[in-house]
């Protein structure tokens, strides 16, 4: 299931709510999260969900293996063994065919593809796991006893199948105690309607003309055309992933649980660098903490540590060269800026860095869309005028005019608006206004609810035309 | 990565002072939020679902059966959304609300608008009149066997998004709904070669004509926008110059061109007027060596307030200040005229030319009824001529004017015909034939596939086709429900 979803919004999220609050039994509401996040999963794969259970449970084992065995060798070949069952699973699943397929282009075999179809979630899933061995083995958390309660942290749906990774240290107090207080709730609520907003108002209204611009024909694209195709994807994977983490983190404040932020306002800033610290923040600190600085970080052979960490982090992204190739190509910018560009970029006047960030930026997203690497060279062509092209044309003129305010919306909330107002109404307002707006709130977040929800439902509107004339 | 990161990764807490008020305001809030899904999901529960949407002339989608297999495939909980979805409560009044804000998205200058609709894939007919895949199979076998080999394949496929293939947009300007054409050389030719391919298999007992239908865009675009939609004439003479010398080509193109200020095509609707499809048959009557009835002899009827598909498909509230009618005119000879079902091309059903009962969106169905496999008109004529005319829905405006002239008339629907054409042709001693057909279809491989995949297909009864995949059979007054008779949007 996903939360963009109308049987989501309004069957199974009020069943859940509802549920979860008639009892304030500790151990009935985590079994409630669990049946409704086990029931989540099924709804999308009702196969794969025995593959997440058996993870979940043999992990779960490794978890009390590894710690029973602390200080001893057995901790280490349990870890070991541990990882190996996870990221083999995760390779089989997510990579075999990609490996495979590129075995028999490179030795001309013909190993016939296993054909599974990538089981979601089992990237982020995979992570969360894999952090919550590591740090029972470093003894920095202990083990999980509970099975359900093990299962509640792999499996909770809010960020089950699109993140943030949770690590499990950051809520294993949460498991037992959590409070829930009106206000966080209704905070919660808020996050949730602006996450859905910008899921279902901007980027897929952003998608569709991703898909006319960039999936379409690319012979009658004109420059202005592929930079507008473009342009529309990066603010299409912006609003989409980072709606969905505001849903999860909204949702997580529902049921008593404060996941770390996973985004900020990454279009803001100035280097590649620091675009990495506010985008996807919880998959690039997972990268620092279990890759980058066991390997040595900053102290040994830096350059290598780099290329491994962006090399998978390209790979973590999908099974295609096109994803490795991105990430590589940040793992090089981020090395030349640490090289000496990024003390030019601190000289320059900002609005020259921001541009070169956002230019790099957009570049990135055309390696990242087209999994076809001769479909990429002739948009980069078209992009830069190298496919002779006209530079503009009529259509988009007028899908331009069409769209104004819409763009205007979609470019101004990539910047951080709104919380500057928060902060400017916070220190301005008195007591009494403060709680006026939080009263606009509520009725934002009805408004909100309502367009997108309009917006879902006409995603359904498929009138049957003559079209085959 | 320094040390920034980490205090971003500060776990959030949401900052919200929690006084008495503030709890209360809270609790309102999370009140509302809750009774407003939960009101909702009884709702949409509780009401009675619809079967049928008026507005989308289609079918919703059903609720799915439950079963193992279905759901472990997936399928179950796919198309309980797809239900869902359909059905969900207050649903027309929520699309409208959605397009109203798709139309507030920008400014229109010029009043255009350019309506982005993505994949259009022909959204399959209500019931079954396309015939089952598994036909399709078996016309894919007959083709490739020896008894073809006039039969063309398809030629290598060019990225010149050279398909005319309904996919991008469609363009409003002042009121008025266009498709914007995209039709490539090679698909002419490929187009050309299938109807060659006719010419080759029937020799020279058969008199061949082809008549392509221009769209409005040609004609009334002005200047400014016309680079929009690809310039249609030369597809056209592309076509014909394809066409072996044999066959008669029909300048339909010119006589509209002269008439651009009279009715020619709907303003909210992607077929043109009978008046458009008269001047076509005036051009016809010239290669088919014939003079055309002048429109005084017909009778002519009128239907009024029409919404058309390309309103259907945009819901563009300019359109709907720009209402069509459709007019038609009833021949002033007698006829006998039978439509044959699909899945019936062997029973004969009595029928007329038009159907007077069409209204609202469906007002096009006048003519003809709708499409339908194969209609035998039978007249008092006895000139010899018998005459087949293989169609897309614009020909259903046109094919009435042909009946004066003729002894019978076929009227083969291109999509929707089970049986296969060159044989019918030879059993029915029918010794001329006219592929009508629009630009668009004559640029499109579903089409060409069809006009090509029709010539020795052979009709397998349903109750003799491999069940496994074959939809479930639909009765005969289901594919009434989707023609016109029973009128069930009514």
């Amino acid at each position: 299931m996903v939360f963009a979803n109308l049987i989501f919004l309004y069957l199974f999220l009020p069943l859940n709510i509802l549920l979860y609050f008639i009892s304030k039994n500790k151990a009935y509401r985590n079994i409630v999260l669990v049946a409704f996040s086990l029931f989540f999963y099924a709804w999308g794969e009702p196969v794969w969900i025995f593959l997440l259970i058996f993870t979940t449970l043999a992990e779960y084992l490794f978890g009390l293996w590894i710690e029973h065995g602390r200080g001893t060798v057995w901790a280490k070949v349990s870890m070991v063994l541990s990882l190996v069952l996870c990221f083999g699973l995760l390779g089989v699943f997510k990579y075999g065919d990609f490996i495979i397929e590129n075995i028999n282009q490179l030795l001309g075999t013909s190993i016939a593809s296993m054909g599974f179809t990538l089981p979601i979630g089992i990237s982020f899933y995979t992570f969360q796991i894999a952090s919550y061995l590591v740090d029972v083995y470093r003894g920095e958390v202990a083990a999980q006893r509970s099975f359900v309660k093990f299962l509640l942290f792999v499996s909770l749906y809010p960020q089950l199948v699109a993140g943030p990774i949770v690590r499990y240290s950051h809520i294993a107090d949460e498991i037992d105690n959590r409070k829930i207080s009106p206000g966080e709730m209704q905070c919660g609520i808020s996050r949730f309607c602006i996450g859905l907003a910008k899921k279902v108002i901007i980027a897929n209204v952003a998608g569709d003309f991703v898909q006319r611009y960039m999936g379409g024909d690319l012979a009658k694209l004109s420059v202005a055309g592929a930079w507008f195709g473009v342009i529309m994807f990066t603010i299409q994977i912006y609003f989409d992933f980072s709606g969905y983490s505001d849903m999860a983190i909204g949702m997580g404040w529902m049921f008593g649980f404060h996941y770390y932020e996973n985004f900020n306002y990454p279009y803001i800033a100035k280097s590649a660098t620091e675009f990495w610290r506010r985008w996807h923040i919880s998959l690039g600190s997972f990268f620092r903490d279990y890759v980058y600085i066991p390997m040595g970080g900053n102290r040994k052979h830096q350059y290598f540590n780099l290329f491994v960490v962006w090399f998978l982090t390209g790979l973590w992204h999908g099974a295609s060269w096109n994803f490795i190739l991105w990430g590589i190509y940040f793992g090089v910018l981020i090395s030349i800026e640490r090289l000496f560009l990024s003390k030019v970029l601190k000289k320059i006047p900002a609005v020259f860095s921001h541009l070169y960030l956002m230019l790099m930026v957009v570049i990135g997203w055309a390696l990242f869309y087209f999994t076809d690497l001769g479909k990429l060279g002739t948009y980069l062509s078209i992009m830069f005028g190298g496919a002779g092209r006209s530079l503009w044309d009529l259509q988009l003129e007028i899908t331009l005019a069409n769209n104004v305010f819409w763009i205007i919306l979609a470019v101004v909330f990539c910047l951080p608006i709104v919380p500057k107002f928060k902060n400017w109404m916070q220190t301005k307002l008195s007591q009494g206004k403060q709680l006026s707006l939080f009263y606009v709130q509520i009725g934002l977040n009805l408004v909100l609810l309502v367009v997108s929800t309009a917006m879902l439902v006409g995603q359904s509107y498929n009138p049957f035309l003559y079209f085959r004339f | 990565m320094g040390d920034k990161i980490d205090k971003l990764q500060e776990r959030i807490f949401p900052s919200e002072h929690e006084g008495e008020t503030e709890k209360i305001c809270a609790m309102v809030g999370i009140v509302l939020f809750v009774a407003a899904l939960t009101a909702m999901g009884v709702l949409s529960l509780l009401l009675p679902k619809p079967l049928i949407s008026e507005i989308e002339r289609r079918e919703l989608a059903k609720k799915p059966d439950f079963s193992a297999t279905t759901v472990l495939s997936g399928e179950y909980t796919t198309e309980l959304d797809a239900f869902y979805s359909d059905t969900f409560p207050f649903r027309e009044q929520l699309v409208a609300f959605g397009n109203f804000l798709a139309e507030s998205r920008g400014v229109t200058l010029d009043d255009v608008r350019i309506h982005d609709i993505g994949d259009q894939t022909p959204v399959t007919p209500p019931s079954s009149t396309v015939p089952p895949a598994s036909q399709a199979g078996e016309q894919e076998d007959n083709s490739s066997s020896d008894q073809t080999q006039s039969s063309v394949s398809a030629p290598p496929v060019t990225d010149d998004g050279a398909t005319g293939e309904f996919k991008s947009s469609v363009f409003i300007y002042k009121g008025r709904a266009y498709q914007m054409f995209g039709g490539g050389y090679d698909m002419g030719r490929w187009y050309a070669d299938t109807v060659n391919a006719y010419a080759n298999a029937l020799g020279n007992k058969v008199q061949i004509y082809d008549m392509i239908i221009p769209s409005p865009a040609e004609f009334y675009l002005p200047e400014k926008y016309r680079n929009l939609s690809v310039e249609e004439k030369s597809r056209i003479d592309n076509i014909y110059e394809n066409l072996k010398p044999s066959i008669k080509k029909v300048d339909a193109y010119s006589k509209l061109a002269q008439h651009t200020d009279e009715y020619l095509y709907f303003n909210t609707d992607h077929h043109w007027t009978a008046l458009g499809a008269y001047y076509a048959y005036t051009a016809f009557a010239e290669q088919a060596g014939f003079d055309p009835l002048p429109l005084s002899d017909f009778e002519l009827r009128r239907k009024d307030n029409f919404l058309g598909s390309l309103y259907n498909l945009t819901q563009d509230s300019s359109l709907k200040d720009h209402m069509d009618y459709v007019d038609y005119y009833l021949l002033p000879v007698e006829y006998k005229a039978y439509r044959f079902m699909p899945n019936a091309p062997y029973t004969p059903i009595e029928t007329s030319l038009h159907a007077e009962y069409a209204t609202g969106t469906n007002s096009y169905s006048v003519f003809l009824h709708g499409d339908y496999p194969l209609i035998r008109v039978d007249t008092r004529n006895h000139n010899g001529r018998k005459i087949l005319i293989v169609k897309d829905s614009f020909g259903n405006a046109f094919s009435p004017f042909l009946v004066p002239h003729y002894e019978q008339v076929y009227i083969v629907d291109q999509r929707y015909f089970q049986l296969g054409l060159i044989n019918f042709i030879q059993q029915n001693d029918i010794n001329e034939l006219v592929f009508a057909g629009n630009i668009f279809a004559a640029h499109t491989p579903y089409h060409i596939e069809k006009i090509n995949g029709m010539m020795y297909q052979e009709f397998i009864p349903p109750s003799q086709r491999p069940s496994s995949s074959t939809p479930p059979e639909s009765s005969e007054s289901e594919d009434d429900r989707f023609n016109e008779d029973d009128g069930w949007w009514d």
